[in-house]
């Protein structure tokens, strides 16, 4: 049975906590911006700069790395507050989620002193080249493949969706580096590939609202370097799915329409019986998926992979992100105007966005299964 | 789990286990298990609560949960989490019997006069937790402009009633009954400190219930077959499991939150696990239902231990609407500014979990 515990924080916590909700209140004060929606958020690379002087980019990486050596927990903290606030996040939020962590437990000496202190200084940002048009989620029958060539490798193929591609210096590429034999699993690979590269080309693909957020990247036999493959050449699927737990159990799974409640608030007059009801059922929510996604962080911090734990709070975290939605269009009611003040802004671009909460980072359908199947086992070896 | 809370756990478990297994559930039926209880009472279980113990809500929280879990129709919550505490908190003592305790009905009243060297009580306690298979009934009181904790004997005449479970919930009158001095103290207590704790003890009982559902219906998915094979093979049904687990882990969460709670946080925090249960309780229900097709609605069937309780425990100690109101009142007093601080409140300090 799977258990999360509360867990409460420390007082250098609070105190850091603090000091990241005055810099918030500084920089957003409420009514003066349009918040961004957690990951959609676009680039803003001086905020990300801003952040970076205080220490709160790769904040996990060792200080013999250039980082502060502090801990998931400590990093949940700070993004938290941030998109709570609808911080734009988007330049360096791959590489701070998922790229230094990863880059720390797989990456070679050398990798780590190249990417890891330009990371830290906001001065490095990656994008994640998974999908493509025929692997979504079925993700182990990518085809983009590298082959041998003197000193390095020659990649060939295109990926999809590729959110920030069009800013970011880097791309995290997983590709087949051996033909496949038997399992789709084995003979995959990590590639870490400069975007400036000779035959890499960027194109946008416009989301239903029209904003650039997401691209096509194709590569035509770009040379990667032998020393950009992260960890072992092979051993990608195992590193990729490593990765999960990061990527999917933070406060960007359940945040991501908190700023719109938050301006539904402010500037809305809300009152009455169904109002007191349907945000009492909601504020219980956020509690607990709040406490659970911070119990995560700690058995990180403790050196748990808590994998599945990390599933189901996405699969719970991003439906909820739709009922914020529903909640607040049902109590604010009438027709949306999409060139309205803030709030509606915000609203419309919640409501014509929320369909990506539910699709990136796997989908809640093939989130499910997998944490079906762990249940399953778990279930018959008690038996 | 410290390793005390832990081996408390394995304590009930295996009492519930060896008192309380399939034979004697089909064979007690629906009458109370009083074997069952005089072992827990020998245990002295029955009085954890007593606060000269040491035992705290997280103590009681794992009874509670127990007693979800093995759907054992016993007043453990009630005698061991409300009444020793109620009764002791007040300074008094725990009377010797099954104490039970009122349960913080809405339309409650009672109030204690001054008689003598003693005491009269008048009023009524509605759906009063097996109140004909107990000795006497713990409850709050109102009189002189004060809160007193009392302990009150049974009257024969009670009125009989059940929850959705068929667990006993008799409503009891009393008409100027006299109390010796030793059966009524002040209190810090009132009606609303008794019906959070309540809920937050209903809130884990449910949370233990809803385990009961997971792992039945995890053990009968992976077991039943049509079509040739497993119905744990099939999506729709996995889907279910996963939800089924999903509300059981959030329900927990939310209990042990309002376990951990500061005092300033524990009102939102209790409300938020009797709402949070309650919600869960309705998708846990359907769903693990769902999944055991006929054979789950039958009355030989285990899952309905789980599944009535949960319809029935929604509405105790305030429904999950009334914990809703009470949570969106507050929500709407903070404004936008106020909401975050407010649910990202640091839970405490951790220890309870
Ligand atoms: C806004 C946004 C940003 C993204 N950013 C990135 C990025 O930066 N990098 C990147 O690599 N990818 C990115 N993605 C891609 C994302 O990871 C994929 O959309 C996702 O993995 C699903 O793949 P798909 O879209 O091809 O859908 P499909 O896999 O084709 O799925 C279509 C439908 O079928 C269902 N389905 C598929 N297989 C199963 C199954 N086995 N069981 C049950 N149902 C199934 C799915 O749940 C879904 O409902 C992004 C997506 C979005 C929406």
């Amino acid at each position: 049975m799977i258990e999360f515990r509360p867990s409460g924080l420390t007082e250098d916590e609070e105190a850091l906590r603090a000091e990241v909700r005055e810099f918030v209140a500084e920089e957003f004060p409420s009514g003066t911006y349009l918040p961004e929606l957690g990951i959609n958020a676009g680039a803003d690379v001086e905020f990300s700069r801003r952040l970076a002087a205080r220490g709160w980019i790769g904040m996990v990486v060792p200080q013999e790395y250039g980082g502060p050596g502090r801990s998931a927990t400590e990093r949940f903290l700070v993004v938290e507050e941030l998109l709570a606030a609808g911080a734009p996040v988007g330049a360096h939020w791959v590489a701070d989620r998922q790229t230094a962590p990863v880059i720390l437990s797989f990456g070679s000496e050398r990798l780590k002193r190249e990417f890891l202190p330009r990371i830290v200084g906001g001065d490095a940002f990656f994008c994640l080249g998974m999908s493509e048009p025929d692997s979504g989620s079925d993700l182990a029958s990518v085809r983009t493949r590298a082959t041998r060539t003197e000193g390095g490798w020659l990649l060939n193929g295109s990926k999809v969706w590729t959110s920030g591609a069009q800013y970011c210096h880097y791309v995290m590429t997983l590709c087949r580096t051996s033909p496949q034999e038997g399992r789709k699993h084995v003979g995959l690979s990590q590639l870490i590939v400069d975007l400036t590269s000779d035959g890499l080309t960027v194109s946008p693909i416009k989301l239903l609202n029209g904003q650039h957020h997401f691209n096509e990247v194709v590569f035509e036999d770009v040379f990667v370097p032998d020393h950009m493959v992260l960890g072992e050449v092979g051993s990608g699927w195992h590193q990729v799915t490593s990765e999960l737990a990061y990527e999917r159990s933070g406060p960007d799974r359940f945040l991501t329409t908190f700023p719109v409640l938050r301006y539904f608030l402010d500037f809305r007059d809300v009152a009455g019986p169904e109002a007191e009801l349907r945000l009492g059922a909601l504020a219980a929510r956020y509690w607990v998926l709040r406490n659970m996604s911070l119990s995560i962080a700690r058995s990180l911090d403790g050196g748990e992979v808590p994998a599945v734990e990390a599933t189901l709070v996405k699969d719970l975290g991003t439906s909820f992100e739709h009922d914020v939605l529903d909640l607040v269009r049902d109590l604010s009611g009438g027709e949306q105007e999409p060139g309205g003040d803030l709030f509606d802004q915000l609203l419309a671009e919640a409501t014509v966005t929320a369909p990506t909460f539910t699709l990136r980072g796997g989908t809640n359908e093939v989130l499910r299964t997998v944490a079906a199947k762990h249940l399953l086992r778990e279930k018959r070896r008690a038996l | 789990m410290t390793d005390e809370l832990q081996l408390l756990d394995e304590t009930v478990r295996a009492i519930f286990a060896k008192h309380f297994d399939r034979d004697t559930r089909a064979a007690t039926g629906r009458e109370f298990p009083r074997e069952l209880w005089t072992v827990l009472d020998k245990s002295g279980l029955t009085a954890l609560g007593d606060v000269e113990s040491g035992a705290g809500l997280a103590e009681l929280v794992v009874l509670a949960r127990a007693v979800g879990r093995a759907g054992a129709p016993v007043p453990l919550v009630e005698s061991a989490g409300l009444a020793a505490w109620l009764v002791t908190g007040a300074g008094l003592d725990l009377p010797p019997g099954l104490t039970t305790c009122a349960a913080a009905h809405p339309d409650d009243d009672l109030t204690v006069v001054r008689a003598g060297d003693g005491w009269t009580a008048t009023g009524v306690l509605h759906r009063v937790p097996w109140g004909r298979d107990s000795d006497q009934v713990a409850a709050v009181a109102t009189g002189e402009g004060t809160t007193f904790a009392v302990v009150l004997p049974i009257p024969d005449d009670l009125r009989r009633g059940t929850n959705l479970a068929d667990e006993p919930r008799d409503t009891v009158r009393f008409d100027g009954v006299a109390l010796a001095a030793d059966a009524v103290a002040p209190t810090a207590v009132d009606q609303d400190a008794l019906r959070e704790r309540g809920a937050v003890l209903r809130a884990a009982s449910m949370g233990g219930a809803m385990e009961a559902a997971l792992e039945l219906s995890l053990a009968y998915a992976g077991e039943r077959e049509q079509f040739g094979q497993p119905i744990s093979s099939f999506q729709a049904v996995q889907h279910h499991l996963v939800a089924i687990a999903e509300e059981t882990m959030c329900t927990g969460m939310a209990v042990q939150l309002a376990v951990s709670a500061s005092p300033e946080q524990t009102s939102f925090a209790v409300a938020a696990a009797k709402n949070t249960a309650g919600c869960a309780a309705r998708i846990v229900t359907k769903r693990a239902h769902q999944v055991h097709g006929a054979i789950g609605v039958t009355d030989e069937h285990a899952l309905p231990w789980s599944t009535t309780r949960l319809w029935a425990w929604q509405d105790e100690f305030g429904t999950t609407r009334d914990w809703a109101a009470l949570l969106g009142r507050g929500v709407l007093a903070d404004g936008g500014a106020g909401l975050w601080p407010r649910l990202s409140a640091s839970a405490g300090t951790g220890e309870a979990g």
